[in-house]
């Protein structure tokens, strides 16, 4: 268990330092409607922070980076602030839609001209909640308190435009200046969390909150407390969930909120009492996460932990073993590293480590060794490789490795699937031509 | 040369017939404020063509498209069902929430099926590039049966649009309108992805929808506007070497940029503004 909270403990709370502010502002959101807000403007964070990557070779998590991503939001926080005043033929949420297509193709155009792509694109998507450290927790706390302060100090213009534009502008409110103000702190919050959750996390953590609260709760107050309850909890049984099926955490979490709001908004609708459904609701959750929890691959010391290990491991360290039952699998990790591996030029030790190898980085690397030393064998590692679905970005490294070792272009897709007709191809042409032409490998081998 | 030539007839031909339907529809869901169920459905669509590759359908084939169409007729009911009463929760979030859903569901799908990353990354940029005569004259002959369908029964669909509460059989008429959006998504995203059949949508008709209020010029208007910033974006694409589908996003957002600074320039006057 201690392990589960280590482990889950950061992102949990950083979870809850984003839903702190998130809810809150989701709930102006829903009453100005302009619900795809968050969705556009963290597509426009996004935006700044890959043109920081990929036209300045900024560092993704640089300070210049989210300059960047600060900077596009403001721009766009004046447009929308613009265009509700002075456009009244269209919805702004019609704007809005328009941004958020144009931004996200303007990530794929940034994405498509920069190699690796793919990984931006599913990380913005996804985010890294997993890998936050103390540092962002900080940091992210002292803004949204500070962009809470602002809230709290202006919430009287805030909250009158968001619930009656019209009567606003009648009252005599700054409506262009306030509105830029709203969206410049919904632009600053947006910009730090989707650095650390990614686009879809914080899109849920506005809207889903706000929207439950509106089901079982009135009143600012009240709506606040139960968004804050609500998705909290979703947040635990979402990293819970993720942590047991391996999933990406974001959109697990993400589930999680959107399966509360339907089980919610289906006992409501069946016409049980607000709390009778409130309370059925933390029943159910605490019991599903109990289950999550039990099952936690985290949770070391439980029956069902080490059981499902030992085996895999033991068959594999098999001959190495004998020395050291207990420890093996830890030793046996750290072994594979970069310096260890330029020393070793022998093909049976690097086909021995490949096999004890426990993920696609350390076969990865152990591969890349063998290709170096004896192409034929290495090859034959590189495609168990494949063939066995590693990460995108271990899938292009031995690519481009087999590539660069046989000195041929080799029309591998990283982006099919091992199994793909013209991957079967690729593999096929590969073998035939190593077959052909490396009479080394036949001889060595009689 | 003459490839050059049979790419761009091919891609303006798909083009031209798509954006007569997209930016009418896109009139429709302007008006009533439901900008983004388009977004749902794309991605419901989306989901379905990875349904379809987990179920072992490779994406572009009878099988995917099946399954698409099943997955955006079930996100058309939903679409159609859910309005909630509670004057708390606009239409808009429910919309948003199916959409977060829905993209949820395929992120992690996307965890779980080989190279899912790519494909994810794939169902959103599309492939536009592949395009066929063969496919074309499907899409052409989809488009053109639904364009007759929406003619016949304008007046039911303009009624939804303007003064619902005198429409009887609202919520069919409702179905309908989401279905129609439906079909022309998975017609279209496979090729185009999520984000282009959504500009498709959404831009022709918003840059139509500040200069008019009729629909007959409306649609005019942004079919002209959509197909030129298209071939300006094809050409871009085409000459410049750059990602295709961005592309014509890019300059379809160009134009709607201009169409807003003449807007804004000239102020809160009403009709004729250009």
């Amino acid at each position: 268990m201690m392990d589960l909270i280590s482990i889950q403990g950061l992102p949990f709370l950083s979870c809850l330092v984003m839903l702190s502010i998130l809810a809150y502002i989701g709930l102006h959101v829903l009453e100005r409607e302009v619900i795809f807000i968050d969705i556009a403007l963290a597509q426009i964070a996004a935006v700044g922070a890959i043109a920081a990557h990929v036209i300045f070779h900024f560092h993704g998590h640089s300070i210049y980076a989210n300059a960047m991503a600060l900077g596009s939001t403001l721009v766009a926080a004046v447009f929308f602030a613009v265009v509700r005043r002075r456009v009244t033929q269209i919805p702004l949420e019609a704007v809005i839609g328009v941004v958020y297509a144009v931004s996200a193709a303007g990530a794929l155009f940034l994405v498509g001209v920069s190699p690796g792509g793919h990984v931006h694109v599913q990380e913005m998507l996804s985010g890294s909640i997993l890998w936050v450290t103390p540092g962002d927790v900080a940091w992210s706390a002292v803004v949204f308190a500070a962009v809470g302060v602002c809230f709290y100090l202006f919430r009287r213009p805030l909250q009158a435009i968001s619930s009656d534009y019209e009567n606003a502008v009648e009252q005599g409110y700054n409506t262009l200046g306030w509105d830029f103000l709203f969206y410049a702190l919904v632009g600053v919050v947006i910009t730090m969390a989707v650095r650390v959750a990614g686009v879809v996390l914080v899109f849920t953590f506005l809207i889903i909150p706000a929207t439950l609260s509106a089901t079982v709760a009135a009143g600012w107050g009240k709506r606040l407390l139960v968004a804050w309850l609500g998705g909290a909890v979703s947040a635990a049984l979402g990293l819970l969930f993720a942590d047991r099926f391996d999933f990406s955490v974001g959109p697990a979490i993400a589930l999680f909120l959107g399966a509360t709001l339907i089980a919610l908004g289906l006992l409501r609708l069946a016409g049980v009492k607000r709390a009778a459904a409130g309370a059925a609701w933390l029943v159910a959750a605490v019991v599903l996460g109990a289950w999550f929890a039990s099952g936690s691959t985290a949770g070391d010391g439980r029956p069902a932990g080490p059981a499902g290990g030992v085996p895999e491991v033991g068959s594999i360290t098999h001959t190495h073993a004998e020395h050291h039952d207990e420890g093996e699998p830890v030793e046996a990790r750290d072994e594979i590293d970069a310096a260890r591996l330029a020393g070793i030029s022998d093909v049976r030790e690097l086909e021995a480590l490949y096999a004890r190898a426990t993920d696609a980085e350390e076969r990865c690397s152990v591969a890349s060794r063998a290709l170096e030393v004896d192409p034929a064998a290495g090859v034959r590692l590189a495609l168990g490789l494949l063939e066995g679905d590693p990460p995108l970005l271990f899938r292009m490294m031995i690519v481009e490795k087999v590539e660069e070792v046989g000195q041929v272009s080799w029309d591998y897709d990283i982006d099919q699937p091992f199994t793909a007709p013209s991957n079967q191809r690729a593999v096929a042409g590969l073998r035939e031509s190593l077959a052909g032409g490396d009479g080394n490998g036949q001889r060595s081998s009689q | 040369m003459s490839g050059a030539a049979e790419f761009f007839a091919l891609q303006m031909t798909l083009i031209a017939v798509v954006l007569v339907l997209h930016t009418y529809m896109g009139l429709h869901i302007i008006r009533r404020t439901i900008i983004f169920c388009d977004l749902v459905l794309a991605q419901q669509a989306a989901l379905g063509v990875l349904v379809g590759l987990a179920l072992g359908a490779q994406s572009a084939t009878g099988g995917s498209y099946l399954v698409s169409l099943a997955a955006v007729l079930i996100g058309s009911v939903l679409l159609a069902v859910i309005k909630p009463r509670n004057r708390m929760i606009p239409r808009e979030a429910v919309i948003g929430i199916m959409f977060a859903m829905a993209l949820v569901a395929s992120l992690l799908l996307g965890d779980k099926l080989p190279g899912g990353g790519a494909h994810v990354t794939k169902t959103l940029s599309g492939s536009l590039l592949w395009v066929s005569w063969k496919l074309v004259g499907l899409t052409v002959a989809v488009y053109a049966a639904l364009i007759v369908f929406h003619y016949r029964f304008r007046g039911r669909f303009i009624g939804l649009s303007e003064a619902p509460e005198t429409l009887k059989n609202q919520g069919w008429w409702d179905f309908l309108f989401f279905a129609t959006q439906g079909i022309i998504t998975v017609m279209i995203v496979p090729v185009a992805g999520v984000l282009l059949a959504y500009s498709f949508l959404m831009i022709p008709a918003t840059i139509a929808a500040m200069f008019s209020r009729g629909w007959i010029r409306a649609v005019g208007l942004g079919w002209g506007v959509g197909l030129v910033a298209c071939l300006v974006g094809l050409v871009a694409s085409y000459n410049l070497n750059l990602p295709y589908g961005p592309s014509l996003v890019l300059s379809l957002g160009l134009f709607f940029l201009v169409a807003v600074l003449i807007r804004a320039l000239s102020g809160g006057q009403r009709e004729g503004g250009r």
